[in-house]
């Protein structure tokens, strides 16, 4: 088989291409724009054994600093994309779980005759299985035996965001319950001299208090009921 | 003239056919008796190759849960998808060590350096964030499995592959995994492993455990299959050791000099910004 000259250069010219786009990613990295802005949480980073299937969200990474007035209007943009963002993966998600069963409901059917058989020892088995470790799946941990109970790890990075958006909305109480993700904040919110609560730093910023508190992702600040005495 | 020659043809013709006939029968016959054979077969196959996963990730259960102390490295990647849709990987590498009923440390540096440290130290849980300056601590409630799901469930913390440190893995695996099937022996860095493939409600996740009497796991493959971009947590295990050198300063409550105290956030009563604000005035007052 004889090969066109071009295409015998088309894997060179590949290649520079790429080297090229790694320099170029290379000199973007050394720069500093490398994991700044990216978040390093999600679904994913909890390494659980189940998920509450959310975006990577909360503390941005590289944008500290951000002021409560700040975080107040970034979120409002944010909160309209977000929420449009999460109507389309809705969307997304009921076509695809719709399709999904469908297919579902087809292989189950085909598959059913073939099991009937098989399934009804390892149903057996299983059943046997189960039972026995029922027996002692609560045994020695207290109120432990919830399935799923990491998929909060996912959950409580949204506690965060929950937390987050509770600082983001002191501007817009009406909005206090809509869960957004965590804007940046990695400072105090407000410029003010923090006050020790239990050893634990609270800040008066406008008419709210903050308790400095420690999240899934990372350090936050949560609005909280005024320490005695204030 | 053909004529005569014809009649004796057809007759040959049709006694040809109906032999061929009769001598095909038992082979259509085989062919469908054969071709039932191989799907009997591939059922038999499968429901083998289920017993066989379900066996090898019991025994890896059992090993670790009945473990009273181990130590294990862990080489982590996530996959964070990011609201672009866009996938990004860290890294994290943590050492992990077990001393039960109660205790716990876990050393861990991600990928951009920062160091954390949490222990489990029987009175108390302490999360050190060196990158932060600041550390949190709470009452330790119990054992370590009642510990490890009150660090993940109620205090809302970080702890990769917390399902692995518990005593009662056994069970846990029993009541959550749906299905699991043996996939292949492979090699993981030079030794070999049982590739296995299990799913429970929201992921998947592949397991390599180790050939033999110590059936310790080598590799984690998770894939969160609801989440959006499907990401995946990867982690490597190295270093195993179920007979580690354990002292009391292994779980002494970590002295952190010169960092800050903050509270976990999940302890804290959530303020709804409105009442925060109507909170204050009633104090000002």
């Amino acid at each position: 088989m004889r090969l066109a000259p071009w295409s015998l250069c088309m894997p060179l010219v590949a290649g520079v291409c790429l080297a090229g786009l790694a320099h170029e990613a290379s000199a973007q990295l050394r720069g500093g724009g490398g994991g700044a802005g990216f978040s390093r949480i999600g679904a994913a980073s909890a390494g659980g054994f189940s998920s509450g299937g959310t975006f990577a969200q909360g503390r941005q990474r590289g944008a500290g600093g951000a002021q409560a007035s700040q975080g107040q209007r970034k979120a409002s943009v944010n909160q309209s994309t977000r929420q449009t963002a999460i109507s389309a993966n809705q969307a997304r998600r009921q076509q695809s779980v719709s399709q999904n069963q469908s297919s579902r409901q087809s292989a189950a059917l085909q598959a059913q005759d073939r099991r009937a058989t098989t399934a009804t020892n390892i149903h057996n088995n299983r059943a046997d299985a189960l039972s026995d470790a029922r027996d002692n799946y609560h045994g020695g941990c207290y109120n432990c035996g919830r399935s799923n109970w990491d998929s909060d790890a996912a959950g409580a990075f949204v506690a965060g965001a929950v937390v987050g958006s509770a600082v983001v909305a002191a501007a817009t109480p009406s909005m206090s319950t809509v869960v957004v993700a965590a804007p940046a904040v990695s400072a105090p919110p407000c410029n003010v001299a923090s006050i020790a609560v239990n050893g634990v730093a609270h800040y008066y910023c406008g008419a709210t208090w903050y308790a400095t508190a420690y999240a899934n992702s990372g350090v936050v600040y949560v609005p909280t009921a005024p320490p005695p005495g204030y | 003239m053909r004529r005569p020659i014809e009649a004796p043809r057809l007759a040959v013709s049709v006694i040809c056919s109906s032999l061929i006939a009769l001598a095909a029968a038992p082979g259509a016959c085989l062919a469908a008796g054969q071709a039932q054979l191989p799907a009997a077969h591939a059922a038999r196959l499968a429901l083998d190759r289920q017993v066989q996963g379900r066996a090898i990730m019991m025994k890896m259960a059992q090993l670790l849960a009945g473990a009273p102390h181990f130590r294990v490295n862990l080489h982590m990647a996530y996959d964070a998808v990011q609201q672009s849709g866009q996938k990004v990987e860290f890294h994290e590498s943590r050492t992990v060590l077990v001393s039960r009923p109660d205790r716990l440390r876990i050393d861990g540096t991600r990928s951009d350096g920062e160091h954390a440290l949490t222990v489990f130290t029987g009175k108390d849980v302490v999360l050190v964030d060196h990158a932060s300056k600041v550390y949190a601590t709470a009452p330790q409630p119990g054992t370590l499995d009642e510990t490890i799901v009150y660090f993940v469930r109620d205090l809302g913390m970080r702890l990769p592959l917390a399902f692995m440190l518990l005593g009662r893995l056994p069970a846990e695996l029993q009541e959550r995994v749906r299905s699991v099937e043996y996939v292949e022996l492979s090699s993981i860095d030079g030794a070999a492993s049982h590739h296995i493939a299990a799913r429970v409600d929201t992921v998947d996740m592949q397991l390599w455990v180790a050939d033999g009497a110590q059936a310790l796991p080598q590799r984690v493959v998770m894939t969160y299959k609801t989440a959006p971009g499907q990401p995946q947590f990867r982690s490597e295990f190295s270093a195993w050791d179920l007979t580690p050198e354990i002292s009391a300063a292994m779980f002494e409550k970590p002295t952190p000099d010169g960092l800050q105290k903050v509270a976990f956030a999940a302890q804290l009563p959530r303020v709804a910004p409105a009442a925060a604000a109507s909170a204050a005035k009633q104090g000002a007052r």
